[in-house]
């Protein structure tokens, strides 16, 4: 079977990738590039066969597969420049990029989509369910990247982040400012784990600057715009 | 005894943390956090020991009886034998 190539560029990084289904070309699109690539990757029969050892539905295409070893061996490549997967739902509005994490199935998506509910168009998804961050020396920033979730929300830009929430559901909304040594479980939790010892090395060092660096919160609330309206002053605001 | 290769543990402000990869984060996703003689066995227990060793090198390390010793070194094993850190 004749290898697939292409240029992309996640997260300030470009990267060549060889592979063997179409699928990673069509939903890798948007993130084409031109640039010289600094880092190659090649997917091989030996990946697939760890991505299905490691998925959790025994029936996932091949291509489907490929696709997901492919965001693991970049986000290898990529902590050691200052880059991780934070799993979560990441909102650009106003500039800036506002990050809700929970546990799958507590409802971030849904709380995502009362953004965009209450302030239309100005509320873009960076990504639904996967994207980057880059601990930079001057900022924090999220990208937008192709691994976005069951609903594909997700676009090729980038924000400093203003503020990580992680989401609990309650009968009543409240949100309260968390300490970074009360986050970090919760920061970790969502956080791509290598098993490489040294790559686990930088990513934790880079979780911490996260949670130092950047103002972390607790909601709960209820499925509700009033849950959404709270998180956004409040967030914006950066007060209690 | 030792730890599972791969617990990273670490001080942040302070405080001490231990994340696990490889054969360690096989058997441990979660965060430890830990004071600073925790810290210390831990560091320890990265080698082959026993407890007799660690024993004396926390009586050594912070000058402790080894009754107060053997018993910090209990829990400490203890906690990392429920989180299946343990070889």
């Amino acid at each position: 079977m004749e290898l697939l190539h292409g240029i992309y560029r996640w997260a300030e990084i470009t990267v060549e990738i060889y592979h063997h289904y179409p699928y990673l070309q069509e939903q890798c699109r948007a993130y084409r590039s031109n640039d010289k690539p600094q880092f190659s990757l090649t997917l091989t029969a030996e990946d697939l066969a760890q991505e299905r050892q490691k998925a959790d539905s025994p029936n996932y295409p091949a291509d489907y597969l490929e696709s997901l070893a492919c965001y693991r061996k970049f986000c290898e490549l990529a902590a050691p420049e200052g880059v991780l997967l934070f799993h979560s739902s990441a909102i650009l509005l106003e500039g800036k990029a506002y990050l809700f994490a929970a546990p799958s199935g507590t409802g971030k998506s849904t709380h995502a989509r009362l953004w965009r509910e209450i302030w239309g168009e100005r509320a873009i998804m960076l990504n639904d369910d996967k994207p980057l961050l880059r601990v930079k020396p001057e900022a924090i920033l999220a990208y937008g990247s192709p691994w976005d979730g069951k609903h594909h929300l997700s676009c090729n830009l980038a924000a400093p982040v203003q503020g990580i929430c992680f989401l609990s559901q309650g009968r009543e909304n409240k949100i309260a400012r968390l300490n970074w040594r009360q986050a970090l479980p919760q920061l970790l939790a969502q956080i791509y784990r290598p098993e490489e010892i040294a790559i686990m090395q930088q990513i934790w060092q880079l979780t911490t600057e996260i949670a130092k660096r950047i103002p972390l919160w607790q909601l709960s609330c209820t499925i509700s715009k009033e849950a959404a309206r709270l998180a956004y002053q409040t967030m914006s605001g950066g007060i209690l | 005894m030792k730890l599972k290769a791969g617990v990273i543990i670490s001080e942040v402000d302070g405080t001490y943390f231990g994340v696990a990869a490889g054969e360690a984060g096989k058997a441990f996703n979660g965060l430890i956090q830990m004071n600073k003689t925790a810290a210390f066995i831990a560091q320890n227990l990265q080698e082959d020991t026993t407890e007799e060793q660690l024993i004396a090198k926390l009586e050594e390390k912070y000058l402790v009886s080894q009754i107060e010793a053997q018993s910090n070194i209990s829990k400490v094993l203890a906690q990392f034998k429920a989180i299946g850190l343990l070889e």
